[in-house]
């Protein structure tokens, strides 16, 4: 195998195409068969997923549909639909990805512009969120998380080594950042905002953009993120609980100190598979965002750290892919789709513990929720694909 | 490696970078992994301690649905509070002192409630009753601390104040089904929960989405018995829309006043825009009934009784039109040239058609006869020779044109659209040839033809008001609780009949006739001071010889239909009345639109409270 060095030194000087196409005259990739450990920690987080969806919804369920299949249904029909589109994923070269950067780019702009001012627009909870079909509703938002990624890894990549140079290798960048935080934020939707402003300023960090811009595009959006916190009252309540939960254990800190006492009360080996007491309309959301307090109630301090060992091993396996893969574009997706899946599930898991304001942003691959289940599985499937090349 | 993590541009710095962000991942886990143990391991007990005093419970309240007002705001259905009486399993002491003490008191049996415990899922209120009785809500209030697990929760409960009136317009609302909340199921909000409330019937059911009352949480701390200790918070509820509807409340209650001791219905429309005055459906049903959730018994008493008062027999009952139907016959003649305004019949009590003789009402028959004397006389045999010379597709078109043989949309689910026999609907519904001798039976609204009371009403209207054939409105507007306009139902105009001023005029003389003139057989419709235009009508169950006369069986007598008008030169109203099994239009339906009209147009005085409600 060629050394890393061989390939990087061999493509200096030509950052506009991919690494790949200088080298591929004279470069045969070998052939593997993809990165099992990788498969194995997604699939593993899914089964408990779909147990746990099962286990925390049924209650309400019954409650009020009379029903206490109905969220285990829905959560399997997304399940099967992401399965296929990672089938989808795992076939498609991802170097033919990049082609379609631009179109995909067009496609969520629009489709965030949609939700926004189209009558298709769903509202839900105070927040236009949703683009909805007859029965069929879609998140926009979700699918922008990948497209700023692919975005991203291209433009970066094309610029390497002048990103030094503010109006070429760094405005235009954060403009489309920007453009896609600001969509979201009417919607309005701060956690996934930020979550695309850490994203995008990871990714800049991690191709060489240097420091002082990304404390410039700090400085920038500083103000708009105090304006959105003073703006709603309930961010500000969020905040304040958030340094101090028991204060106000009925209103505001409710949920919070219910998730502590659904973990707190599971103890070592947990109260047992469908015995947790939170989920019985204490604990507000316990299948979507709060459904790792469930976890920790019904499996215990065990339990838990089976589901972080599995993350933490998807992740590791996700970054040695990145690692190995012998072109710039390809590394930068490869950490752009694995940070993605490691930045939501440390929010939705500090939010769950108290160590971050509460913020609605699910656990990937377990809580319920179709669309964000669809791009996080074509983000592994996309893996998969880079695995089989390295 | 430190110096390449912050190198800019930097190739090599790039997977140092990477390894930086991994490790950092790999340190953030830890940190929640440090964080799950002092959770956890460390605070076990006191968290465990706290979950199982955990007291604190997330209520539902449903808030009050819209009101219902008259066209003049009066008020005619409104919300009253309630109490139910509830059961949460877990606080349960002495099931079996409840059981006993349900039993005597509420006559609920043991069965019943072990049903409903099961069905409840663990820890959620069960609603044991809802809306109990004044001295069993004293009994529980006395011995609240003797019956934990027994709870009281206050509920708004539908009030139709006066009972059945108008009761198939407004309709009544019920628990959710399960097949509704099916419907429900896949929205993001889900409103509806089991146990719910929701429209079921009539408007409740058709404008549920403006009426349905708003939800609220109260959040209450509870003590170790599941009694309330106190409110921890409560939203405030903001009340729901309100309907104003095309309904003239007092005419309504006059109308179902008169006819109370009939089986029928009456439609009022004012012709000029097609809204309903009033609607009467007899024998009705009292929707208080339905509003804290049916008895057994009620239902059953409501759905096997032989008159079927839930029934609006304005849209689903379907009727021979009898002798109405000959206001479309002189219409589609005088239209299509087939006779004249001089044009002559002789009557001799008969008419002889392939073979039988079709019989005029008046056996020793009514002479030479011309369409306005047929119209007043109500003669058989012109319309017979008229019906016979259109043939059954000219006559199948005007009452199409007049809107028969469809539903006329009045917004309304389950309303009929009656029958038009034509050579195409015979062969495509029966797969028979249409045979002439039928067209005469048609010709005085037998035989194949039926109707609803309110495509009559329409009918009368279009003659009425110049051949406009208008919807039905029933709802004027939605307002919001603040009095603002959410939506308006403007007149819907379906079509214009194009007909020769001359046709309605010769019609409208002949109506006119039918009330005033002297010979007329509806002139028992007159009222002092208002000229009306009417029409009578006798739709035959069977045959005279099987004992369908006045002497024979009730259920086999003949319904009496009248429709009319008035006043004559600029009407106001219009309307269709039928009185089932009563005997002739002339004799049993014709008083009532008397009755009617006199009512309508004498002056009343509206209360003071309405005309505030006006002005506003």
């Amino acid at each position: 195998m060629l050394s890393e060095a061989t390939v990087l030194s061999s493509s200096y000087g030509h950052y506009e195409g991919s690494g790949r196409s200088i080298t591929a005259s004279t470069w045969q990739r070998p052939k593997s068969h993809g990165d099992f450990l990788l498969l194995a920690g997604t699939i593993g987080l899914l089964v408990i997923g779909w147990i746990m969806v099962y286990s925390s919804s049924a209650i309400i369920a019954w409650d009020n549909y009379h029903n206490p299949y109905l969220f285990l249904k829905r959560h399997s029909f997304h399940l099967i639909i992401a399965l296929m589109a990672m089938a989808l994923a795992i076939k498609f070269d991802y170097l033919s990805i990049r082609r379609l950067t631009y179109p995909l780019l067009a496609l969520s702009l629009l489709l965030l512009l949609a939700v926004l001012v189209s009558p298709w627009g769903k509202e839900a909870g105070g927040a236009r969120r949703w683009l909805a079909l007859g029965t069929l509703s879609f998140q926009p938002s979700e699918l922008s998380k990948l497209t700023l990624i692919i975005y991203l890894a291209h433009s970066l990549t094309k610029k390497m080594g002048r990103l030094k140079e503010f109006t070429y290798g760094y405005l235009p960048n954060f403009i489309i950042i920007g453009l896609f935080c600001a969509l979201i934020l009417l919607q309005p939707d701060l956690g996934t905002a930020l979550f695309l402003l850490m994203i995008g300023c990871l990714l800049c960090f991690i191709a060489g953009t240097p420091l002082s811009y990304l404390f410039y595009a700090a400085l920038f959006c500083l103000p708009f993120i105090i304006l959105a916190l003073f703006k709603a009252e309930f961010r500000r309540q969020r905040l304040s609980v958030f340094l101090n939960p028991w204060n106000d254990p009925l209103n505001n800190g409710y949920q919070i100190t219910q998730s502590f006492l659904a973990l707190g009360s599971g103890g070592l080996w947990g109260m047992g598979l469908g015995q947790g007491r939170q989920k019985l309309f204490y604990l507000p959301d316990p299948h979507t965002d709060f459904v790792f307090s469930i976890i920790g109630e019904e499996l215990g301090f065990i339990g838990v750290l089976g589901i972080i060992f599995l993350l933490g091993l998807l992740v590791w396996r996700g970054f040695r892919t990145a690692f190995r893969l012998p072109d710039i574009y390809g590394q930068l997706l490869a950490t752009g789709i694995i940070l993605s899946i490691a930045i939501q599930s440390s929010i939705n898991l500090g939010v769950v513990v108290g160590l971050l304001p509460i913020k609605g942003l699910p656990f990937p691959f377990i809580s319920l929720g179709g669309t964000s289940l669809l791009v996080n599985m074509v983000g592994i499937g996309i893996l998969w694909n880079m695995s089989k090349q390295i | 490696m430190r110096a390449k993590f912050f190198k800019s541009g930097d190739l090599e710095g790039l997977k140092a970078r990477i390894t930086f962000v991994r490790i950092s991942f790999c340190l953030l886990l830890a940190l929640i992994v440090l964080r799950l143990w002092e959770l956890q391991i460390i605070n076990y007990d006191k968290y465990k301690s706290l979950s199982e005093n955990n007291r604190i419970r997330n209520v539902i309240v449903n808030g009050p649905r819209g009101i219902i007002y008259d066209r003049h705001k009066a008020v005619i259905v409104t919300n009253r509070p309630s109490f139910n009486l509830t059961l949460t399993p877990e606080d349960v002491q002495d099931l079996k002192f409840i059981l006993s003490l349900c039993q005597n008191r509420l006559d609920l049996t043991p069965a019943e409630i072990e049903k409903k415990i099961k069905f409840s899922y663990l820890e959620k209120d069960i609603i044991l009753k809802r809306d109990i009785a004044h001295a069993d809500l004293a009994f529980i209030e006395e011995h609240k601390l003797d019956l934990p697990g027994i709870g009281l929760q206050i509920e708004p409960l539908r009030n139709y104040i006066y009972g059945p009136l108008a009761s198939h317009v407004v309709g009544y609302v019920g628990e959710i089904n399960e097949k509704q909340l099916q419907v429900h199921k896949n929205s993001h909000t889900s409103f509806y929960r089991l146990g719910d409330l929701t429209g079921q019937y009539g408007l409740e059911k058709e404008l549920e989405g403006f009426l349905r009352g708003n939800k609220g949480e109260r959040l209450v701390e509870v003590d170790s018995l599941g009694r309330e200790l106190k409110l921890l918070k409560k939203e405030v509820l903001r009340p729901s829309n309100n309907l104003v509807l095309t309904i003239d409340l007092e005419l309504q209650r006059f109308i179902e006043d008169v006819f109370k001791d009939k089986s029928g219905a009456v439609v009022v429309l004012n012709p000029n825009n097609g809204e309903v005055l009033a609607l009467v459906s007899h024998p009705a049903f009292d929707p208080n009934l339905f509003s804290g959730g049916i008895s057994q018994q009620n239902w059953v008493n409501l759905i096997s009784n032989r008159t079927k008062p839930l029934q609006n027999r304005v849209i689903q009952g379907q009727y021979s039109p009898g002798s109405v139907f000959k206001i479309i016959i002189a219409t589609a003649g005088l239209e299509s040239g087939v006779i004249t305004p001089a044009t002559r019949f002789y009557c001799p009590g008969y008419f002889p058609f392939g073979g039988r003789a079709f019989q005029c009402w008046r056996e020793r028959g009514h002479g030479s006869v011309d369409i306005h004397k047929a119209l007043v006389e109500s003669c058989n045999v012109f319309f017979y020779n008229v019906g016979a010379r259109l043939g059954i597709d000219r006559i199948a078109k005007y009452a199409s044109l007049y809107g028969l043989g469809n539903p006329v949309g009045i917004g309304l689910t389950n309303e009929k659209g009656g029958i038009v026999p034509s050579n195409i609907w015979k062969k495509e519904v029966l797969g028979q040839k249409w045979y002439p001798g039928e067209t005469i039976s048609v010709s005085i609204g037998q035989g194949y033809i039926s109707v609803t009371p309110l495509q009559l009403a329409t009918m009368i209207s279009a003659v009425a008001n110049g051949g406009k054939v208008y919807k039905p409105l029933l709802v004027k507007r939605i307002e919001s609780p603040d009095g603002r306009i959410i939506k308006e139902f403007n007149p819907q105009l379906i079509r214009t009949i194009s007909l020769q001023p001359s046709t309605l005029a010769i019609i409208r003389k002949g109506l006119w006739g039918v009330v005033n003139a002297p010979g007329g057989t509806g002139s028992k419709a007159q009222a002092p001071g208002i000229e009306a235009a009417g029409k009578t009508g006798t739709a035959q169950i069977v045959g005279l010889s099987k004992g369908g006369g006045e002497k024979g069986p009730e259920h086999l007598k003949t319904h009496a239909w009248f429709v009319a008008f008035a006043p004559v030169d600029h009407p106001q109203i219009a309307m269709a009345i039928l009185a089932e099994h009563s005997g002739k239009g002339g004799a049993a339906a014709a008083p009532f639109a008397g009755k009617v009209i006199e009512f309508y147009f004498k002056p009343r005085v509206i209360p003071a409270t309405q005309v505030e409600a006006k002005r506003e």
